[in-house]
């Protein structure tokens, strides 16, 4: 029998945040199975890179041990977000979204810089925390929350959705982060969908998107490494060209298509790709994992990898049709396109189907804060889907 | 359900974006497979050749004659220098500082100052220094700038931190750290923050340690230079400076090789922008273009712009216009007659040849190879055609005119056809002239050659003019329509797209050429290879390096190597210019090299391959011994493969080898070096005639001949030629090059034989000719005092008169005698009795699989040439040529009966080298021995021609001989008293059972060859170290000449 809303008021301490309430029987195991498999291959992925390291005597390279450990933290959070409260979550969204927005602000106060980029606040527990990665989810959160009344009909719902969106992608793009920064717009523009907003509008928005895109490239309003990546990737969509420029800006580029296009049907095998062996691909732990996989799983192997992020995100979006509760839908739907924008960034980059940029693979790719991120928003995604609240919204009601 | 509809679209549109990827990753993982593949393998696998070794020369006695010598080298790898020695840091980080280039030399005045200015940098100062800021550095002011992307500074930033924290020695955790300090932590001096970083214990001893550094690292520069011997050539130019110990030379060498690594990686960045090499234009059209994106880049000043642009045409024009290409094209010309085709053909051949020169290096190489691309299908030009694409706008777009800049494109002459009966013509219209005509009708390859070269030269160095000259029109042209920029200048921009994908690979461009190594030094002294190798780090740059060369030995006394010019020389792959794989072998290896897999079969291929080619720096023979016997001396490199990682745990793992090295075989020469020393002193200082009325001072003072000892089954002895060098033949000059030829197995000028030609005739007379012995025609006196046969001039008067049979007429050498019997002979049977006698052919010296060309063989003359003049020609003057060998090959055969077929090499390794098969003379016992017993009493009874000189008495061994005379003049020269000639004598010894033959050739004598040459073979077979080799060959068993 579900509660009256009055009814949270009297608990007390973690109780009003967290609840056991689950329908364990309507809880979409087979999406945190496949999850679970994902981040256990990327930890076997991860292990032939830390092995081949050992075996080659480099050092500085991934560190499996040090994922391990983020790894345990990062649980927690996803055992955290299955069991929050929807409602609390509903309620204190503007909460969350004002400590990622704080995090964001504090990063050029605090934050540590490298390579020219202050992204991350240094915690005492020897752990870099991004906060733009949690900054997604937040992001998810807040615009369910803003959406969850409107319907998108006036134009200040748009606005202040814009505002939701806006605010903390300008905020990441100036660490600068633009990659980080434009894979909230896909996101964004996924749930706005979700909440109702018209396909037509929405391709507008897109296409003043490409505009505004095709203007900054024109004009230079973005940085020079911005600008080159973009030419780089405009250059070297074909092989030849891209061979040519493998010793200039095109080196990552390179290094990554070389990977992927050794795998060939089957793959080279965990662990003696040339990726791996050679050693020369750059952010073969995190930015290209996606390559190091393909070479050594294959055309086959992607498929598979492909298939279960992809299964993933329509379970989640398929959970989230399931959901009656507007908030919930948003939230879990959100999510299911937060996972699909990384998969499809960060693959389409590899595969020099987008300009370069440094974008992890949700639970496959090391990095504690995109882990972080990423099992927090599987725990609120799957538990929110688990719960199914009651709710008097409209869309309760629609058939 | 509810809300499905909503995310029916997304998931759509999830499903298309999977099928995206994955038909992405279909075309690069399987459509692209092997191209990836490719790649993959190459970042992988690491082919290494192992390089054999060239087999040594020996003498018949087995001393060493040459072999590959390892020796050390002390070579340079600029790009180390500029980041780990402190010098080098220096100049660079003073570079980027003040935006100009900063020499060695400046940058040593001032190292310990600057240094300290350097580190007294810090983070902070750096960081606003990137974005614009000025900066003051004890007396130097750097203003600030509006446009910090136009003075490149944050490059020079990120250079100034490299070089600062090197020079402090911070290690990458220091590095690190560094990088990662915030606040007011940026604002200390990078010296302080290597005191905080624990790196010094104070910044007093921080800075102690800097200035002792600097101190240290001239000291080092000052002791290497020392203990090296600068005296080869070396990383650049030679300069006024050299000399061994000078620190200042050493300073200039680096500086050279500074401005080489620049200038390199300057001219690849403007290829680049461009699409050709700079050299292609004269530098005022050069400068002519927008280049402070370069200058800029490199922190040049315009004057050092300048120097760079005139440097590139220079070596473009020296080394691959008139150089490489004129003498790779001459080359090829050369060889065209032998294609069989009409002069007219030639001449269309040699225009397309000439024209691949200006459509780019690869199609040279590739008309050089297989057949050129015909020039009237010539449709691009390099700079030329480049001119419509490479500039920023279409403003400055550069339309091509109507007139075309090379004759190749004038559309008349590529209507002209082929004309054969003004076969040349076509080519003299194309700016050619008629020195092409003229060489190829020259028989001798060597000498079309040398004709060719001039030819070619010219041709290409008045098209390369007419191109400049149109190039400057089109330009001027654009240029006086261009707004003059702020300096006044009017220069043509090139397109931002082109000058951004120059300026990105220029640095790896620098750090590729910086990394190649230069030879400094070679055989520098042991304590400065031990300097090197036991302070790397402190000689940061400087290596040493085995290297293999190619000694020739000599004793102590000798200033060269005996025979140097018989035993020939090597080049260096790179230096020849062409390899021993086609450019289609060449492509193949490299594929086979980069393939990920490779079955059985390509396996194969490539190990033969890798076998065949060269490295860039290995020897291949060029002249003589060495060329001609190249193919086994030079081995077959081995190639293993390994995984490219340093730090393998197990080397054994990793190491896949394709192909076991073979080292090149040893020669064992059938020359006895002690023997061939005596010849050569014997030539280099010649004993005159006693008497002094038949001496030609002249050619005593500087005498010019070959000598050569044969066994009568062909072995070679000695194969003498004066004059030798009296230094280094890499010392010596063209003019003295050509003098010290060798002359034994050649005739590098017109070489009739003269009356030594008598015998062979004789024999053959006798034989196939009946030639009755007792005939004797008469040798009457002519009108002008000489005696002589129709005009022909016999020997001077007294000698001998009248009726003389064919013992005397040998013995005495009687032109007239010789003069009749080629009048009954006929032409026809003159040519056939040189013949037979080997003349106009192959000794066989060169054996089958040879490679390069060790002897001449000059050709039998024409039927015609000897029927005109047949009494000259039986006396062996005007139309016959030979070389020394080839008479002494003759003279084996008329001594045994048998030609021998000569050899120069007795073994290969421990097989016998092959030989050329001896064959039995058609001559019978009878006729040969008729000839024998004259040619005995030439030198034992009085009156003979070699009678004074070469009797028992003289010689200590019973000779039989014939001389001969040559006239080279029909009447001498004014000035001269007599006409120039060669003198020869050739016989055997002993005479009842002949074991040994010479032949003494002295060249361009004005005394007969009883007062020259029998004089020079008199000390020859006097001297003992001959003596000892004659008698040798006389104790040996008689060996059966091999048939």
């Amino acid at each position: 029998m579900s509660r009256s809303p009055g009814y949270e008021t009297r608990r007390r301490g973690l109780a009003r945040l967290f609840s056991t309430d689950i329908e364990w029987s309507r809880f979409d195991w087979h999406l945190l199975t496949l999850a679970l498999l994902l981040c256990g291959a990327g930890l076997l992925s991860l292990h032939a890179m830390a092995e081949a390291d050992a075996r080659f005597d480099r050092a500085g390279g991934p560190d499996f041990e040090g994922q391990l450990q983020k790894l345990a933290l990062a649980l927690p959070c996803l055992l955290a977000g299955l069991h929050l409260r929807t409602g609390w979550l509903r309620r204190h969204a503007w909460w969350i979204g004002a400590a990622a927005l704080l995090l964001l602000v504090l990063v050029p106060i605090i934050g540590q810089e490298r390579n020219h980029a202050r992204r991350w606040i240094p915690l005492p527990i020897g752990f870099d925390l991004q906060p733009s990665e949690l900054a997604k989810v937040a992001l998810v959160v807040v615009l369910a929350k803003l959406l969850y009344r409107s319907r998108l009909d006036r134009a200040r719902d748009w606005l202040l959705a814009a505002a939701a969106v806006l605010v903390p992608m300008v905020l990441v793009a100036r660490q600068p982060d633009l990659g980080t920064a434009l894979c909230m717009a896909p996101i964004a523009l996924g749930v706005l969908y979700l909440a109702g907003a018209s396909a037509r509008r929405l391709g507008l928005l897109c296409a003043c998107f490409a505009l505004l895109a095709l203007c900054a490239v024109q004009f230079e309003w973005v940085r020079d490494y911005q600008l080159q990546r973009v030419r780089t990737w405009l250059g070297t969509v074909e092989a030849a060209p891209l061979i040519d420029a493998r010793n200039g800006a095109a080196f990552h580029v390179y290094h990554a298509r070389v990977a992927i296009g050794n795998g060939g049907w089957f793959g080279t095998g965990l662990g003696r790709g040339v990726s791996n062996v050679a050693g020369h691909l750059p952010e073969r732990d995190c930015d290209s994992a996606f390559a190091v996989l393909a070479e050594e799983g294959g055309w086959f192997g992607m498929v598979a990898l492909i298939g279960g992020y992809l299964l993933l995100c329509v379970g989640l979006l398929h959970a989230a049709s399931a959901q009656r509760e507007r908030f919930s839908r948003l939230v879990v739907g959100g999510v299911g396109l937060y996972f699909a924008a990384h998969l499809f960034i960060h693959a389409g980059v590899n595969l020099g189907l987008v300009p370069l940029t440094g974008l992890p693979l949700p639970l496959f790719s090391t990095g504690g804060s995109s882990l972080l991120a990423s099992f927090t928003a599987l725990g609120l995604a799957l538990g929110t889907s688990a719960r199914r609240e009651a709710a008097l919204d409209e869309d309760s009601f629609r058939d | 359900m509810i809300g499905r509809r909503r995310t029916g679209l997304p998931i759509a549109c999830l499903c298309a974006g999977a099928l995206v990827l994955l038909a992405r990753l279909f075309q690069v993982q399987v459509l692209e497979r092997e191209v990836w593949a490719e790649q993959a393998a190459s970042l992988v696998r690491t082919g290494e050749v192992v390089p054999f070794r060239r087999g040594e020369i020996r003498d018949a006695q087995g001393a060493l004659l040459a072999r590959d010598d390892s020796a050390y080298e002390l070579v340079l790898r600029y790009r180390d220098f500029r980041r780990g020695f402190p010098l080098g840091q220096i100049a660079h980080a003073r570079a980027a500082l003040e935006g100009r280039a900063v020499s060695l030399d400046e940058a040593a005045l001032h190292l310990e100052s600057w240094a300290l200015e350097l580190v007294s940098l810090s983070p902070a100062d750096l960081d606003q220094f990137g974005r614009g800021a000025g900066l003051r550095l004890g007396g130097l002011l750097v203003q600030p700038t509006a446009r910090p992307e136009r003075e490149d500074r944050r490059a020079r930033a990120l250079d100034l931190q490299f070089y600062a924290t090197a020079l402090l020695g911070y290690d990458t955790r220091a590095s690190r750290a560094a990088r990662k300090l915030e606040g007011e932590a940026r604002r200390k001096s990078f010296l302080d923050l290597s005191v905080q970083l624990g790196l010094h214990a104070s910044p007093e001893r921080a800075r102690a340690e800097l200035c002792a550094r600097a101190a240290t690292a001239l000291e080092d520069l000052r002791s290497l230079a020392a203990l090296c011997e600068f005296d080869s050539p070396a990383a650049g130019e030679p300069n006024g400076a050299r000399a061994a110990g000078d620190a200042d030379w050493l300073l200039a060498e680096l500086e050279l090789a500074r401005v080489g690594v620049e200038d390199l990686a300057a001219s690849w960045a403007f290829e680049q922008a461009t699409g050709f090499a700079p050299g292609r234009l004269e530098p005022e059209l050069l400068l002519a273009l927008d280049l402070d994106w370069l200058r800029t880049a490199l922190r040049w000043e315009a004057r050092r712009l300048e120097s760079w642009a005139r440097g590139a045409r220079a070596r473009w024009r020296t080394r691959f216009l008139l150089g490489r290409a004129a003498d790779e094209i001459a080359r090829a010309c050369a060889q065209l007659p032998g294609r069989n085709q009409p002069p007219e053909w030639i001449a269309d051949h040699v225009l397309s040849l000439c024209a691949s020169v200006w459509s780019g290096d690869t199609d040279l190489q590739r008309a050089l190879a297989e057949d050129p691309e015909p020039w009237r299908e010539m449709r691009h030009v390099l700079a030329w055609s480049h001119l419509a694409d490479i500039f920023a706008d279409d403003a400055e777009r550069i339309d091509a005119p109507s007139a075309h800049p090379l004759p190749c494109f004038d559309p008349e002459l590529r209507d002209t056809p082929l004309d054969p009966a003004q076969p040349w013509a076509l080519l003299e219209r194309a700016g050619g002239t008629s020195a092409f005509g003229e060489a190829f009708t020259r028989s001798r390859e060597s000498e079309r050659v040398a004709g060719l070269s001039v030819a070619v030269r010219a041709l290409l160095e008045s098209w390369e003019a007419r191109l400049q000259l149109a190039l400057l029109r089109r330009i001027e042209a654009r240029l006086s329509d261009v707004e003059p920029d702020a300096t006044g200048a009017r220069r043509l921009v090139l397109s931002a797209d082109r000058i951004r994908r120059a300026i990105q690979g220029l640095p790896y461009a620098l750090k590729d050429y910086g990394s190649r190594e230069l030879t400094l030094a070679r055989r520098p002294a042991f304590e400065a290879i031990a300097m090197v190798e036991r302070a790397p780090l402190r000689l940061r740059g400087f290596d040493a390096r085995l290297e293999s060369r190619r000694e020739h030995l000599h004793g102590v006394d000798e200033p060269v190597v005996p025979a140097w010019a018989l035993l020939g020389a090597v080049a260096r792959a790179l230096d020849v210019g062409l390899d021993v794989l086609t450019p289609a072998r060449r492509v193949r290896l490299a594929e086979l090299r980069r393939a990920p897999e490779r079955d059985e079969e390509e396996e194969r291929e490539l190990a033969e391959l890798v076998g065949d080619a060269l490295l860039s720096e290995q020897a291949r023979g060029v002249a003589g011994i060495e060329a001609c016997f190249d193919p086994w001396l030079r081995g077959k490199n081995g190639y293993r493969e390994r995984l490219s990682l340093e730090d393998a745990a197990d080397e054994n793992e990793f190491v896949h080898r394709v192909r076991e090295v073979e080292h090149g075989a040893p020669l064992h020469l059938t020359l006895d070096l002690a023997a061939q020393r005596a010849a050569e002193r014997v030539l280099s200082v010649p004993e005159p005639d006693p008497d002094e009325r038949f001496r030609d001072e002249g050619w005593l003072g500087a005498p010019k001949g070959a000598i050569v000892l044969m066994t009568i089954d062909g072995a070679i002895g000695v194969a003498a030629s004066g004059p030798q060098p009296r230094v280094e033949p890499s010392e010596l000059s063209a003019e003295e090059r050509a003098r010290c030829i060798e002359r034994a197995l050649h005739a590098p000028g017109f070489q009739p034989p003269g009356s030594v030609i008598k015998p062979l005739e004789a024999a053959w007379a006798l034989e196939r000719l009946a030639l009755d012995r007792r005939a004797s025609p008469i040798c009457a006196r002519q009108a002008d005092g000489y005696a002589g046969y129709k005009g022909l001039r016999c020997s001077e008067a007294g000698s001998h008169s009248g009726a003389i049979d064919l013992f005397h007429a040998l013995k005495y050498s009687c032109n007239s005698y010789f003069a009749w019997l080629g009048e009954r002979a006929g032409a026809q049977d003159l040519l056939d009795a040189w013949s037979c006698f080997g003349l106009g052919s192959a000794t066989g010296v060169r054996p089958v699989g040879a490679g390069g060309r060790i002897e001449d063989v000059p050709r039998l003359p024409s039927l015609a040439s000897v029927e005109r003049d047949k009494l000259r020609a039986a006396n062996g003057l005007v139309v016959l040529q030979v070389t020394p060998l080839q008479l002494a090959r003759a003279f084996a055969g008329l001594a045994s009966g048998v030609l021998p077929a000569a050899r120069l090499v007795e073994t290969i390794g421990e097989q016998p080298a092959p030989r050329g098969e001896a064959r039995a003379l058609p001559l019978s016992a009878a006729s040969l021995d008729s000839v024998r017993d004259a040619l005995a009493a030439v030198v034992s009874e009085s009156g003979g021609t070699g009678y004074r000189a070469l009797n028992r008495a003289e010689v200590g061994y019973t000779v039989a001989a014939k001389t001969g005379s040559a006239d080279l003049q029909d009447r001498p020269k004014e000035g001269d008293p007599k006409v120039l000639k060669h003198g020869w004598v050739a016989g055997w010894l002993p005479v009842d059972q002949p074991r040994v033959v010479f032949v003494v050739f002295c060249a361009e004598t004005r005394v007969s060859s009883s007062h020259s040459a029998v004089w020079v073979a008199r000390q020859l077979l006097r001297d003992p170290a001959i003596v000892r080799w004659i008698d040798a060959q006389i104790a040996a068993p008689a060996k059966a000449v091999e048939r």
